[in-house]
């Protein structure tokens, strides 16, 4: 391992080989399969990150973080996990903070992809509970749910990047909120969300009951629609299939 | 000791998901890579589940690390443990090699010392992860590139040896014995002459890429003559063995891998046949 991460050639001496010259070209076989096979991990996870960077940025990148992050993890599938905190907190990429957004989002993407399965519930089982139990309803989420707020245009770069089209330039913005998901047909789906709506989910995620999301909601609705507005929020959760449970 | 065979098979690949369950096609079973099926949920499980339906599924590792110094992994067995009691495989396997150490990963096959001490510290790991998964491991020889001064026996004596201490079976990569034949100049046929037939349980073949001096296993090309040379002697010697192709890279339409699958039922009539001719 120290050989493949050049922290030390001390293997060297152990390996059996005609030549010097002969035995440098046998290691350079592992040296060179270790960062391929890291680099083409981070290509295959980050692929917009990738074309956003272009060629010279990417290969700085993959062997900066190749050099500053051996996996720990028996899977590829998480040798990038520490990649967003890398561009956050290393020069020069943490000059540009869009990209640190960018990587965050293809992972969240990664995490919905192979979240744990779990069957929707039908919004006809909200309905048919009595009206006077409503207060203390709680909802369950799809596994697949997560939250992504965003303070750059990093969503929008994403989408142009992925329909090959030049990505908008990076701008910074008010903070961003996306629910993502995925659907019946297991494909992942996103949109954005308001502050009321973002709030009144943050709070469902977080077991917070119908009456409480409700209360919460009065900084965006009157008293007398906000049941309802609330109400119109469930259905959308619902018909997205995001909902697995219904706690009374 | 020896599991049924259970005739010809592929590697069970995401390009290929689609193909297989629209087509269901004349393969007799495939292998699936028990880490990309060690996730939650998702794609990866919906497919692997819907191909178990319809055919017979074996378990392939790479993360075991049986050569390791570092203690067993028993968060990664246990995680292989329930994607077994899942799928409910033919059999489970993974391969003579380390791939990290002190808990980082090379995420790459890397080739052990070939020695007494080795031979116990790797049998030992072997029976753990028996009792553990309460089922017999398959082992394969991995592609190598370098070898130690440190070895005393050859390789397939010190493979033949593991696999009789642990008692476990043997998955035979012919690619692999060609390979490491070519970059460390030993006769092949003595690796096949080395090896006890009642311990084989499955084959497998690839593709490598010759650079002349050095052979790389690559997995992104056709089985090589050669290769498929060396394949007939081995199933000469051994008789019927479950074989499959693994492609890993490069990797082509359905149809083109299971015509070279096709191939490998040919060769194995060949030999077989010469066999009972004989």
């Amino acid at each position: 391992m120290a050989y493949v991460q050049r922290a030390n050639e001390s293997i060297v001496d152990d390996i059996d080989a005609t030549s010097d010259e002969h035995r440098a070209r046998r290691l350079s076989i592992y040296y060179n399969a270790y960062r391929i096979r890291l680099r083409g991990s981070i290509e295959v996870d980050h692929p917009a990150l990738g074309v956003y960077l272009g060629d010279d940025g990417f290969e700085t990148l993959a062997a900066a973080y190749i050099d500053t992050h051996p996996s720990d993890q028996t899977s590829l599938r998480h040798f990038c996990d520490h990649l967003p905190d890398f561009l956050r907190h290393n020069k020069p990429f943490s000059d540009f903070g869009v990209l640190s957004q960018l990587a965050e989002f293809e992972r969240l993407l990664m995490d919905v992809f192979d979240a744990a399965d779990s069957d929707a519930q039908p919004m006809d089982n909200l309905t048919s509970i009595p009206a006077t139990q409503w207060p203390s309803i709680k909802l369950l989420f799809h596994p697949s749910v997560r939250l992504y707020v965003s303070s750059w245009n990093s969503v929008e770069i994403w989408r142009a990047i992925k329909a090959n089209q030049k990505p908008p330039e990076a701008l910074q913005s008010e903070n961003q909120a996306w629910l993502v998901w995925r659907n019946f047909d297991r494909l992942t789906e996103f949109r954005s969300l308001a502050a009321d709506e973002y709030a009144a989910l943050s709070n469902a995620l977080d077991g917070v009951a119908f009456a409480g999301i409700c209360e919460s909601q009065l900084e965006w609705s009157a008293e007398t629609i906000v049941a309802q507005n609330v109400l119109d929020m469930l259905r959308m959760w619902f018909t997205a299939g995001i909902v697995i449970s219904i706690d009374i | 000791m020896q599991l049924p065979p259970i005739g010809f098979g592929l590697g069970l690949r995401t390009d290929h998901y689609q193909h297989i369950l629209e087509h269901n096609p004349d393969v007799d079973w495939f292998e699936a890579l028990s880490e990309n099926y060690m996730v939650a949920g998702g794609k990866p499980k919906y497919y692997l589940h819907e191909v178990r339906k319809r055919y017979p599924i074996v378990l392939h590792g790479v993360s075991l690390s049986i050569g390791s110094t570092d203690p067993l992994n028993l968060s990664y067995i246990e995680s292989l443990k329930a994607l077994i009691d899942e799928v409910d495989p033919n059999w489970v396997s993974d391969h003579l090699c380390w791939t990290g150490v002190s808990g980082t990963n090379s995420h790459d096959l890397m080739p052990l010392p070939y020695t007494e001490e080795a031979i116990d510290h790797v049998a030992g790991r072997i029976i753990q992860v028996q009792d553990i998964l309460q089922r017999p491991l398959l082992i394969e020889n991995v592609s190598s590139y370098v070898s130690f001064t440190h070895s005393k026996i050859e390789e397939w004596e010190f493979y033949a040896e593991v696999v009789r201490r642990a008692d476990c079976l043997m998955l035979l990569d012919i690619n692999n014995i060609y390979v490491s034949a070519r970059n460390h100049s030993f006769d092949p046929d003595d690796y096949l002459k080395g090896l006890d037939t009642e311990r084989i349980q499955q084959i497998h073949l690839a593709g490598h890429t010759d650079n002349g001096d050095h052979v790389i296993d690559t997995h992104d090309n056709d089985v090589r003559d050669e290769v498929w040379r060396l394949y007939r002697t081995a199933l000469r010697r051994f008789g019927m063995v479950s074989t499959m192709i693994e492609r890993d890279d490069n990797i082509p339409p359905f149809d083109d891998l299971k015509a070279e699958l096709d191939l490998a039922r040919e060769h194995a009539a060949e030999a077989l046949q010469k066999n009972l001719d004989e």
